[in-house]
């Protein structure tokens, strides 16, 4: 495969993501990517210059995470892909709650955090 | 790109543009915006007295969960058991004093209170009527063949004598009686049967007393010298001017050896390499059964115990060494040799005692907090003042103790995890070290093991709990922790955005169709089931 197939598999890739997945779950999806990227920032500092402080460690990588596990599962409330008929319970919850929700986990999250990192 | 094609059909592409904002869409705005709010707040408060805390790490020991005594005493560290005797009052066990006569005299001399008594006066008690007290703080023990003493005293008289932090001498002779053997194998040296008589043929000498048939070997000469192990001996306390250049004569010397592993006694003469434990005018066969009981340098013509409170006992292998013939006369050494021995037996010199110890957190600002129990990481410091008696004439006073070359203390839990040396600070004899306690809590010792020739063990021992960090004396704040912080708040901040984006963005709420065309919810759902 030469690389102007390549780069046209991928062009025609973007263009289908942007196309079909709506602009907040985009969003979200940019989110998600910055908090895999901290998370790995995290790990490669903490391999370098140790884990001694172990609790800020813990609660900075427990950050990235939870909120990374909690946003996933706002995406998957939010996307309209999900909305068929006769499904699970929590496919039928309307945006707003799964909003509330996903705000107050992070809350919880970012007390905890906030505690614990010393 | 097919089944990307192949979209739901509700994507965004679909839906028409916001509608008006309803009522409930702005009463979550406002609960989230609230919930923000709250939050920010909380953080705040969350942070304002953690830096209050580690703010007053240095003085807030009251977060340690114990109080701060200050009224600390020295008293209660002190034991009263190490204080070694310096009494006077010897008592002199002897049949015949004549030939003995030069000796009490320089005995009393130095000041010592003799009381020269015959083994069979059965009037003769070392306590007192009651039973409380010992009327003597050191027994001369120089007739080598008795079985008892004074009103009937045996071995665990003798023994319990020492065990009262009191002095003995014993000074034998071949053949030697059960008491003094009795005593000899109690303080951990083993001596030979009767019959045999130290020998040396190489080193034999005439001897200059009459008295019983001598054979030829029975008194010879000792070059003095350091023996064995005991090299550093010559320069303890014993014998503070040195070995005698002259040559110390023994004669009906008994074979003696300290038994293995009496780390306590101390050989400060050993017989010449020729000599041997034998039985005079035999041959020495090659039988095993019949080999001598001791050979060469590990026959001890005169040994030391120190006990660990004090209590000094000295074997002499021989009573005759002490005659006046040997001590006044001008070819033998052995008045410089067995003077500065017994003074040193009888509490003259080397006694050493702990007159004050203390320990202490050093706080950063260089102040000390006496406490009875330490956080790990502390710096500690163990003070400890050092007196020795001075028994001279003319003195007898304590006098701060200032030569101790290598006095060392240990941290001890189980095993020693810090070892350090304790240096001298001024001339009242203060020994100080100071140590940052390693990161280990549990029960720790100061522990002083200080076991050297010719001066008594100091043994200072004091256990002290060592607590982990209360939660919030923890370090904080550190530089190295700051990407981990900058992360978190990286992460908040992005929520953040996020969070607003998402709420006051135009298409959130209509990523799914309108109430209106919505299903049954559940609960209608399972209804019409």
């Amino acid at each position: 495969m030469s690389s102007t197939q390549a780069r046209r598999v991928l062009h025609e890739l973007a263009s289908g993501y942007r196309s079909v997945v709506p602009r907040e779950l985009r969003l979200i999806d940019l989110y998600l990517v910055c908090l895999v990227a901290t998370a790995g920032c995290l790990a490669t500092y903490g391999m370098l210059a140790g884990t001694f402080p172990f609790n800020a460690f813990l609660s900075a990588m427990f950050c990235c995470l939870g909120s990374f596990v909690i946003t996933v599962s706002l995406r998957m409330q939010l996307n309209p892909v999900n909305q068929a008929e006769d499904k699970h319970r929590w496919q039928q919850l309307t945006p707003e709650l799964a909003y509330i929700g996903w705000t107050l986990c992070h809350l919880v999250l970012f007390l905890t955090v906030v505690n614990f990192i010393g | 790109m097919d089944h990307l094609s192949r979209s739901p059909h509700r994507s965004h592409r679909h839906i028409s543009p916001p509608p008006p904002l309803s009522a409930r869409t702005v009463w979550c705005r406002a609960l989230c915006t609230a919930l923000f709010l709250f939050a920010l707040l909380g953080a705040v408060l969350s942070s304002a007295p953690v830096a209050a805390a580690a703010e007053g790490r240095s003085g807030a020991s009251r977060c340690d969960g114990s109080p701060i005594r200050d009224g600390w005493s020295f008293s209660r560290h002190i034991s009263t058991r190490g204080t070694p005797p310096v009494g006077r009052r010897v008592l002199v066990i002897v049949d015949d004093a004549q030939p003995y006569s030069r000796l009490f005299q320089l005995l009393q001399e130095a000041a010592y209170q003799l009381e020269v008594r015959s083994p069979s006066d059965r009037s003769v008690r070392l306590r007192n009527a009651v039973g409380t007290e010992y009327l003597y703080d050191a027994l001369l023990l120089m007739e080598p063949g008795m079985h008892t003493f004074g009103d009937s005293l045996r071995v665990q008289d003798v023994v319990d004598f020492v065990d009262a932090n009191r002095s003995v001498v014993l000074a034998a002779a071949a053949p030697l009686g059960p008491l003094m053997e009795g005593v000899a194998e109690a303080t951990g040296l083993e001596v030979d049967e009767a019959g045999t008589v130290l020998l040396d043929y190489v080193h034999a000498v005439r001897p200059l007393h009459s008295g019983r048939t001598n054979a030829w070997g029975e008194t010879f000469a000792v070059r003095p010298e350091a023996c064995g192990i005991a090299g550093r001996m010559t320069a303890s306390r014993i014998l503070p001017r040195g070995m005698p250049e002259r040559p110390v004569v023994f004669s009906r010397a008994i074979g003696a050896a300290a038994k293995a592993g009496k780390e306590l006694v101390r050989p400060v003469l050993c017989a010449p390499a020729t000599a041997h434990s034998y039985e005079p005018h035999e041959v020495i066969t090659s039988d095993e059964d019949a080999a001598p009981f001791v050979a060469g340098r590990e026959a001890l013509l005169v040994s030391a115990l120190h006990a660990r409170f004090g209590a000094r006992v000295t074997f002499v292998a021989s009573v005759d060494a002490l005659r006046d013939e040997y001590l006044s006369s001008g070819e033998y050494g052995n008045a410089d040799f067995f003077l500065p021995l017994l003074t040193w037996t009888l509490g003259e010199r080397g006694l050493l005692r702990i007159a004050a110890a203390e320990h202490y957190r050093v706080l950063p600002d260089g102040g000390r907090q006496h406490a009875d129990r330490y956080r790990v990481g502390d710096t500690v410091r163990l003070e400890m003042r050092i007196e020795e008696w001075d028994g001279a004439k003319d003195a007898q006073h304590w006098q701060p103790w200032n030569e101790a070359p290598d006095l060392q203390l240990e941290w001890v839990m189980l095993d020693p995890y810090v070892r350090h040396d304790m240096r001298r600070v001024d001339d009242r004899g203060t020994y100080v070290a100071e140590f940052a306690t390693p990161m280990k809590h549990g029960l720790f010792k100061f522990r002083v093991e200080h076991f050297r020739d010719g001066y008594t063990p100091l043994l200072y021992a004091r256990v002290v709990p060592m607590q982990p960090f209360w939660h919030n004396e923890y370090q904080r704040f550190l530089v190295k922790a700051y990407p981990y912080y900058a992360a978190v708040f990286a992460v908040m901040a992005a929520f953040w955005l996020l969070a607003y984006a998402l709420l006051w963005g135009k298409s959130f709420m209509h990523l799914r169709p309108p109430a209106s065309e919505r299903r049954p919810s559940l609960t209608l759902h399972v209804k019409r089931e």
